[in-house]
């Protein structure tokens, strides 16, 4: 049967709407952007400083989830003002008022993804930048996470280390 | 697993535990009505004669971790499978809700969520964060609490040691008042399942079918 | 059944919407390899927002508070949140199980119905309409009305209306009314008379503790050993056994008008009629005694009136032994019972022959008619066979050792207070009664007195035989208040309610129930902060002793309940004996020393020993001394009484037959044709002890009924609905002469044709009470105060066809 110049165009008005939905999807899709209470200096407390990531992020090798700092721990050394940048005085302002201190999540996983800490830092000794990339060598908090986490990133991983590939290992 | 109908005075302890440890939603009472209650763990009765002469059979219901499990047989996704361990999974994020497994399960373990759960903000904080909240339109069951095999693999190699009988225990067996339910790896001559599977008031439920059930029943004859 | 089929009723996905979901998940399938944070496609779900919590676990020991059993528990929190109650394995008792009530415990605390903190009624009281105050402005309140009061109407004008009460808390009331000047204490409580048969036999006022772990035979009358007995983790613990002795069990033989979860899980089921338990007893004494099964050792040494006496005049009592050989054949007791001859004697050869048999004595017996007698009846088991004061046996048990409470100081107006008579007036001949009735008869009648009245864990106008009576009462009692956490039936006519915090959250101790043959003191430490603004009980009642000032404050000087508690426990840190909970392994090494007279110090320090204490969960001691003979009487001749002196008089002056036992016929009461069928009510062990049905996952875990979910039922013999022309699942009234109630219709063919089996306390969905107890009509037993439960009749109607 003849294709009649109707049903084509029909045809090629849903292929167009296909990919429209398919590129607003993945833009959708997109992570929205994390901002930071404070413009945290990873450089200059990682690498200037020499402090070790667990001062900050104190469960990084015994909890679920690493932690992040509040205002205490800021506290101890930002109490009084500290060296000469604007958000290091914006931080000591911020701890004089008794204002709570909460930064926002950037690496982030889905609900259904179970991922400790404890088990990939704490007992196999990961590399912090295998996930989260150079996140110390940052000035400026980045505003999406410098490595994009996705399954097959967890699978390719697994695989070469000879982990378990059991959907149960991550999914409960 | 192995239960021991004996010991089992029904007092549901299992049930509840479970419900609490694997974050079970409850439903209206009209939907409960309607069977659509979930228990991963159903003490299920069964009444026999009639007064003075009743007797009554309790049957602690968990999935049977088949090794020949017919519902994933049906699943067109991939979402439910026979782990490594030999655990069934059940993978939320994958289900589709189309009910197949559910319908080929002849032991009727398999749970749809016809709702979302409802938990008001202070039912919140007792979830286990360990466990997730099943979404609407996705078919739940017993998992053997394999979240805690998780954990206690992770301790395990924690303390570079291998994995002992006690260290993993899903939270029926670990709640059991009588020690009605015994947990442990069937395949391992050391523990107590590996013996007691032997025991000659052991059974299992529908063995003709084929399905393998890794839950066996300890009954004394009458 | 899991949800397979569509049912009858709207899915939760439309057809529509199920297609849109499936297109839509084939489509990200393809296109992702993570699917969105928000979940795929389905509605984003309620989650706990975890941010950065680390997900760090802690355990934390402490005591179910929820029902009497008090069960070791251990709170596993992540991050500060309760998220699974678990057992303790160290506690003697429940040695690491718990009862799907303390499981579903944390639903109590994180309920969403809880009371959010102090309030006061606005307007007319029980209106509704409350206003939240401070806990400092309710305390003062309180404190100023209570001043008032004192001296204005005097301190007899306080009452308190106190549930189960146990331990420090008891006490501490105690302290509180006494130092305060009142007599009304008024307990509201479960009562199942045993301990006036211990009374009465033994001259040891005390619930008797049955050895059950070491028991060869459990032959237990009505006891609901599985289901609302004091403990059901004790029975279930014998039950199973232990793992260690290669699984030595004792049996369980169940003696029960009803087919009870009890009934149905022991080894073995004895059905007899309604109020026949004792007749049956008797029976088996009787052939105990006919073929010489008794210990005639233990009754010639320890037991009066046993054999028949003889007096100076040469006048004979009959005793015993003829009694029961004159009455009890078994013949008759087979007619009486229903329980067949052949039956009979089985059971009693069994139970004669048992290594260590006991016989337990429950509730269905003390409340049948003469229920005295009947309780007296089934103990005498034990006596023929010398059952008491042994290992497996009845042992009578100990209180743990504390250090008392300082003596209270009472001033001119508590002394005169005290002596007057309290309103709910005389009891009954033996034991105490259903005080709270009778209080409540009192005030409605018109004892003005009462001007302030406390509710502690009691519900009356839910929980009593007597609802409408307490209506009456509390319509003249000028100020209510309530302690009660949710606002339950009687606590929404209260004129303050100072919300007490949950289980899981106050301190508390927790000593075993008696029915424990140990002395055990558990204690509760708060697993959670306050979910609510509210305040334990204790540290309120200690707050207000201390703003009332005086002699009131000189006699409760103690900063808090948990400094309280410490320092009693002093009492067992210098007694010199018993242990912090252990293991099994090293609890049986304590008791080897203990009885060759040994005992090591674990702790140099209190404060170390306190740590440790709150930290394993309590202090038990073991040992129990088996030589004591006051462990068997404490009676002026120290023997036990089979015969009470006491008992004939009382019978006399009550115009009943003068010879104990000879009451017992069973209930042959004809129904009248209006109420054709009989009422049992009874308690179902996931609300035992009574709290309203709040537990999610608990309404959908009831009795025997799996299938029966959220609503009260009533359980129907299959011919006997036939012959009503009723259906399963019916909503059905059930009718006596005193009044109505809804439940659902059940067929169960383990109820006896003409009997209708109805759980005590549950709640319809939406808050309707379902209380058979208000439906009973007989009279009460004028000998123990307390009403008959199973003597009422009752019809069955279809709800709708007759409103």
């Amino acid at each position: 049967m003849a294709r009649t110049p109707r049903t084509f165009s029909a045809w090629a008005g849903a292929v167009i709407l296909l990919i429209l939905m398919i590129g607003i999807g993945l833009l959708v899709r997109r992570e929205p952007a994390v901002s930071q209470p404070i413009a945290f200096n990873h450089l200059k407390h990682t690498q200037e400083l020499g402090l070790d990531c667990v001062f900050c992020h104190t469960y990084v090798e015994t909890g679920a989830h690493p932690g992040l700092p509040d205002a205490d721990t800021c506290s101890l050394c930002h109490r009084a003002p500290l060296g000469e940048s604007e958000e290091a005085a914006k931080l000591s302002q911020l701890i004089a008022d008794g204002e709570p201190l909460r930064f926002n999540k950037l690496f982030r996983l889905p609900d259904h993804v179970f991922y400790t800490h404890r088990r990939h830092v704490g007992i196999a000794e990961l590399d912090c930048t295998i996930c989260h990339g150079e996140i110390s060598e940052t000035e400026i908090p980045p505003e999406r996470p410098l490595v994009e986490i996705s399954m097959s990133f967890c699978l390719d991983c697994h695989l070469e280390q000879e982990e378990t590939v059991d959907c149960n290992a991550c999914h409960r | 697993m192995v239960i021991d109908l004996d010991r089992c005075t029904g007092c549901a302890a299992c049930e509840v535990a479970c419900k609490s440890e694997n974050n079970l939603a409850t439903v209206s009472p009209e939907q409960a009505e309607m069977g659509r209650a979930m228990s991963w763990m159903k003490v299920i009765s069964e009444v026999e004669g009639e007064f003075p002469n009743s007797t009554l059979q309790f049957f602690p219901r968990p999935c049977m971790h088949c090794d020949n499990p017919p519902c994933v047989k049906v699943c067109p996704v991939s979402a439910t499978y026979l782990g490594e361990d030999g655990i069934v999974g059940q993978i939320y994020a994958r289900c589709i809700g189309c009910r197949y497994c559910a319908n080929a399960c002849p032991y009727t373990v398999k749970y749809f969520n016809w709702y979302g759960p409802e938990w008001s903000e202070s039912e919140l904080q007792h979830l286990n964060p360990d466990v997730s909240v099943r979404p609407k339109g996705v078919i739940e069951k017993c998992t053997f609490c394999h979240h805690r095999l998780q954990k206690a693999k992770e301790d395990a190699r924690a303390e570079g040691r291998e994995l002992r009988e006690e260290d993993f225990q899903p939270a029926c067996a670990e709640i059991c008042p009588t020690r009605a339910i015994i947990f442990g790896d069937l395949d391992d001559p050391t523990h107590r399942v590996a013996t007691l599977k032997d025991d000659p008031r052991s059974m299992r439920l529908m063995e003709e079918l084929g399905t393998e059930p890794k839950v066996y029943y300890l009954r004394s004859r009458a | 059944m899991p949800a397979t089929g569509e049912g009858n009723g709207k899915p939760g996905l439309t057809r529509r919407e199920f297609v849109w979901t499936m297109g839509a998940a084939a489509a990200a399938y393809g296109l992702q390899d993570l699917p969105d944070e928000n979940g795929i496609f389905w509605s984003p779900e309620p989650k706990v927002e975890l941010g950065w919590a680390p997900g760090l676990e802690e355990f934390r020991t402490s005591t179910c508070l929820i029902c009497p059993s008090r069960c070791g528990i251990r709170g596993r929190l992540v991050d500060g949140r309760l998220v699974r109650v678990v057992g303790n394995q160290l506690h003697p008792l429940s040695r690491g199980g718990v009862c799907p009530r303390g499981i579903a415990g944390l639903q109590m605390v994180y309920h969403p119905e809880r009371i959010s903190g102090p309030m006061v009624a606005e307007g007319a009281r029980g209106g509704g309409n409350w206003r939240g105050v401070s806990r400092d402005e309710a305390l003062t309140l309180l404190t100023e009305r209570l001043r008032a009061s004192r001296t204005v109407a005097g301190p007899e004008s306080l009452a308190l209306v106190a549930g189960y009460c146990a331990g420090s808390m008891q006490a501490l009331w105690h302290q509180f009314l006494r130092s305060y000047g009142s007599p009304n204490y008024v307990a509201d409580d479960y009562a199942d008379g045993t301990d006036c048969v211990m009374g009465l036999m033994h001259g040891i006022r005390r619930r008797p503790a049955y050895d059950l772990e070491q028991a060869s035979l459990v032959l237990s009358f009505g006891a609901p050993l599985f289901e609302s007995w004091w403990s059901p983790l004790q029975a279930y613990v014998a039950f199973g056994g232990s793992d260690e002795d290669g699984g030595q069990r004792p049996r369980f033989i169940q003696v029960d008008a009803r087919f009870s979860r009890t009934a149905a899980r022991t080894q073995e089921w004895v059905g007899v009629k309604p109020g026949t338990h004792s007749v049956l007893a008797l029976g088996i004494a009787y052939v105990l005694i006919r073929n010489d099964l008794h210990d005639a050792d233990f009754l010639s040494r320890h037991v009066a009136g046993f054999e028949d006496a003889v007096d100076g005049a040469g006048a004979t009592t009959e005793g015993y032994r003829s009694l029961v050989l004159r009455n009890y054949r078994t013949e008759e007791v087979s007619a009486v019972t229903g329980v067949p001859v052949e039956r009979i004697t089985a059971l009693a050869r069994a139970f004669g022959s048992s290594p260590a048999p006991v016989a337990v004595c429950g509730a269905d017996v003390t409340q049948a008619p003469n229920g005295l007698q009947a309780g007296m009846a089934v103990h005498s088991l034990n006596l023929l066979l010398g059952r008491v004061n042994r290992p497996g046996g009845v042992i009578f048990g100990k209180d743990p050792p504390l250090a008392p409470l300082a003596s209270p100081v009472l001033d001119d107006a508590a002394r005169a207070g005290l002596t007057s008579q309290p309103v709910a007036g005389p009891g009954p001949a033996f034991g105490t009664g259903d005080v709270a009735s009778r209080f409540a008869r009192a005030v409605a009648a018109g004892d003005g007195r009462v001007e302030n009245l406390l509710l502690y864990y009691a519900d009356p106008l839910a929980s009593s035989v007597h609802p409408e009576a307490w209506r009456a009462a509390l319509a003249r009692i000028p100020f209510v208040v309530s302690f009660s956490p949710y606002l339950d039936e009687t606590t929404r006519h209260a004129d303050l309610v100072l919300p007490d915090l949950v289980s899981f959250e106050r301190w508390q101790d927790a000593p075993s129930p008696a029915s424990y043959p140990y002395p055990v003191w558990g204690v509760a430490q708060p697993l959670v902060e306050p979910q609510v603004d509210g305040i334990a009980t204790g540290d309120a009642v200690l707050a207000v002793a201390s703003r009332l000032g005086g002699s009131v404050a000189q006699s409760l000087a103690y900063p808090s309940f948990e400094e309280l508690l410490k320092e009693r426990a002093k009492g067992l840190f210098e007694i010199r004996r018993g242990m912090l909970f252990a293991s099994e392994f090293e609890g049986r090494h304590h008791r080897q020393m203990e009885e060759r007279g040994w005992w090591l110090r674990e702790h140099d320090e209190f404060e170390e020993f306190w740590e440790d204490l709150v930290d394993r969960g309590g202090w038990t001691d073991l040992f129990h001394d088996f030589t004591d003979p006051a462990g068997i009487a404490q009676t002026p001749d120290g023997l036990i009484d089979l015969m009470p002196e006491e008992l004939t008089r009382a019978l006399v002056a009550n115009g009943l037959d003068r010879t104990p036992y000879i009451g017992l016929t069973g209930d042959d009461a004809v129904p009248p044709a209006d109420f054709p069928l009989r009422l049992m009510p009874y308690r179902v062990s996931t609300l035992a002890s009574g709290t309203l049905s709040l537990e999610r996952w608990l309404a959908e875990v009831p009795g025997l009924f799996p299938e029966t979910l959220w609503y009260p039922w009533v359980e129907v013999h299959p011919d006997t609905v036939r012959t009503l022309g009723l259906e399963e699942d019916t909503m059905v009234w059930i009718s006596s002469s005193r009044g109505r109630m809804r439940a659902r219709l059940k067929v169960f063919p383990g109820t006896a044709p003409g009997n209708v089996c109805v759980p005590y306390r549950l709640q319809h969905p939406d808050g309707e009470l379902a209380n058979p107890l208000q439906l009973l009509d007989g009279p009460t037993d004028p000998l123990t105060g307390l009403a008959p439960w199973f003597t009422t009749f009752v019809r069955l109607d279809q709800v709708g066809a007759v409103d």
